[in-house]
């Protein structure tokens, strides 16, 4: 029994001169909840083509199920595919194209009717068998693309940013569908999408991708707490973006911005005490405003509100350190505080631990 | 009150441009058409002059004449021999102009409407040359062993046919290549995901969401070969003549004008009878996005 669903071996697809994607080695564990994350450009569509066959790769291998698919035409694969606008075919009711990849099976009617119904109830759409596509919502087509594609019972389910034309109530309510569906049927999915809060909240494994190429694979915890490197850091969650040097200073090892504010940090691997150019990220999460009575974290420092932004439960402050040029950003909630006015002073900190540093 | 009248006098002023043509269509077209129907029922004197009666006459003995019935019945076929040749061969010329980019669809774009770009009268000729005894085709049949004498192809119902096929066809694979245009080719992609293969992919999703291009391009490629007469004239003898060239010759050598009227009605009513029974038939075919 193979436990990898799917694999890449050094997977290369150039469109002419542009290179979008450029050795790619993926491996997605059967049964995972596996998103390619990246923003536009980046080659996760084009990724998922490969795997579902619409494209095939200028070099390299796809292997699905233990078996090398590279050259086998899409209609001979077991992978179903859900595209971003749904593509229900509009000459057809909702009985007719859930049944359409059962008949090319050449299934029986009567194991066909038994299969849609199943998959009616299945996606609470049960009654519609006889709608056009144009007579449904957004959600609801959605919801039959589904049942189109589990019909013919893939291996792999490619959903490419499935979510993105819907609004976002709809949008939330369908994450929490998604995610149960997967639970339920046990199957593997593989999802594109750029949006991050989709990937950490609904994925069991984020692959994030930048112009072609895979910058981390782990959980959704591990690439937020633990980015390789400043591209992932970035993409995913809010940080503060610092750019500066560090040294050692009295066995502490301290980051002097380009404006002057020096801090403490700490850092996991020593290389980067010798490079000049260090970037230096934190979390807004892990800045605190500081009244006087609060104890006092590793680094903290004196600034102004710069601006505000009002987000309902949060607001996002922005303050500028007095002693330098550099700005911070970090959420509060609402009620923290009484009066929030641009100029007034405040007090901020964040402990050494939290700073990320590249 | 004021308001009012500006409102109604703003709106009317878009029309203006229009007159111009309203009336042209009004005198040249709608006028003559209806002197043609009162034409239709009055009596032929001599010379050309009508007597305005009401009569009949023209419609009975039309209808109950085994010629001319003969030429209806005739120009009806025609009508579907053309189509039957131009559906298939115009959907391959359309299907590959959807399917080809850049240069090559540059190409295929002036090779399908080059036609158009010449006089009809002209092209007719020109396949009254290519087609005759001492044609190129005459000639490249004898050269290559087909036949040991000059082959004429002209003056028969193929050769009619053949003419109204090459008239209608840019017609009908611009219309039908606008309706594949129209077809998102996402749904082929899901076709094939889903396990159609190419030939099953066409007949499922891409032949359907054609299907109004095709009845849009054959009613036209009837409409044209029923009522056709400059290429039974040019390509046919009078056996071959449509309805259309008989009326003209009742009119202009017979100048019978009360029965060649009638016959131009006649087409007339045909046509919107065909087209009338177009709209019915295919009712529930739609344009889907």
């Amino acid at each position: 029994m193979n436990n990898i669903a799917v694999n890449s071996k050094n997977l290369i697809k150039k469109f002419g001169e542009v290179i979008a994607l450029n050795n790619v080695n993926l491996e997605v564990e059967t049964g995972d909840f596996y998103f390619l994350l990246g923003p536009s450009g980046c080659g996760k569509t084009t990724l998922l083509k490969i795997i579902g066959g619409l494209e095939t790769p200028t070099e390299g291998s796809i292997i699905i199920a233990g078996k090398d698919m590279t050259w086998v035409p899409a209609n001979k694969r077991n992978t179903a595919m859900i595209f971003q606008e749904w593509a229900l075919f509009p000459h057809m009711n909702v009985y007719d194209n859930i049944a359409f990849g059962l008949r090319m099976k050449k299934v029986s009617s009567v194991e066909i009717k038994k299969k849609v119904e199943e998959l009616l109830i299945l996606l609470r759409m049960s009654g519609y068998e006889s709608r056009m596509p144009f007579e449904l919502s957004g959600g609801q087509q959605q919801r039959i693309a589904m049942a189109r594609a589990l019909a013919i019972e893939p291996d792999v389910l490619l959903l490419d940013e499935p979510l993105s034309n819907l609004d976002l109530k709809l949008r939330q309510q369908m994450r929490v569908e998604l995610v149960k569906l997967h639970k339920e049927i046990g199957k593997t999915f593989i999802y594109v999408t750029h949006d991050q809060t989709e990937a950490l909240s609904m994925a069991t494994k984020i692959a994030v991708m930048n112009m072609g190429e895979i910058e981390q694979v782990g959980t959704p915890k591990e690439i937020y707490e633990s980015p390789v490197n400043d591209y992932v850091a970035k993409f995913i969650g809010d940080a503060n973006e610092l750019h500066g040097i560090i040294y050692k200073k009295d066995s502490k090892i301290i980051f002097e911005t380009e404006s002057g504010l020096r801090f403490q940090v700490g850092i996991e691997n020593q290389e980067a005490l010798n490079s000049n150019k260090v970037i230096c990220i934190i979390r807004p999460e892990h800045i605190k405003i500081l009244l006087e009575s609060d104890s006092k974290p590793t680094n903290y420092f004196q600034g102004t509100i710069d601006d505000f932004s009002y987000f309902g439960k949060q607001i996002r402050l922005r303050v500028k350190i007095d002693e330098s040029d550099d700005i911070l950003f970090m959420d509060i909630f609402s009620t923290e505080m009484d009066e929030i006015r641009h100029g007034k002073p405040v007090t901020v900190g964040f402990d050494s631990i939290h700073t990320i540093m590249f | 009150m004021d308001n009012l009248r500006n409102i109604n006098f703003n709106r009317l002023k878009y029309l203006i441009p229009a007159v111009p043509l309203i009336l042209f269509l009004i005198i040249f077209f709608l006028l003559p058409q209806i002197a043609m129907v009162e034409f239709s029922f009055g009596e032929a004197l001599a010379f050309g002059k009508i007597k305005h009666v009401f009569t009949l006459k023209n419609y009975v003995n039309f209808f109950t004449d085994p010629f001319y019935l003969r030429v209806l019945l005739n120009s009806f076929f025609l009508g579907v021999a053309v189509m039957v040749v131009t559906i298939p061969s115009g959907y391959v010329l359309a299907y590959a102009l959807w399917k080809s980019e850049g240069t090559k669809r540059k190409i295929l774009y002036i090779c399908i409407l080059f036609p158009l770009f010449t006089n009809l009268v002209v092209r007719l000729y020109g396949w009254r040359i290519m087609l005759s005894s001492a044609g190129p085709i005459s000639w490249f049949f004898q050269a290559v062993g087909i036949t040991d004498h000059p082959v004429n192809m002209l003056f028969n119902w193929p050769a009619v046919v053949l003419g109204l096929f090459t008239e209608c066809m840019p017609y009908y694979v611009l219309i039908l290549f606008s309706v594949l245009t129209l077809i998102n080719p996402r749904y082929i992609d899901v076709a094939h995901d889903l396990g159609a293969s190419k030939i099953k992919a066409f007949l499922k999703v891409t032949w359907p969401l054609s299907l109004p291009g095709v009845i849009a391009g054959s009613i036209l490629t009837y409409i044209w070969s029923f009522g056709a007469y400059a290429t039974p004239t040019i390509l046919g003898q009078p056996k071959q003549w449509t309805l259309a060239v008989h009326a003209e010759r009742q009119i202009l050598s017979i100048r019978d004008w009360p029965y060649g009227s009638a016959m131009g009605i006649i087409i007339l009513f045909f046509t919107l009878l065909i087209m009338y029974i177009q709209s019915r038939l295919f009712k529930g075919v739609q344009t889907y996005r």
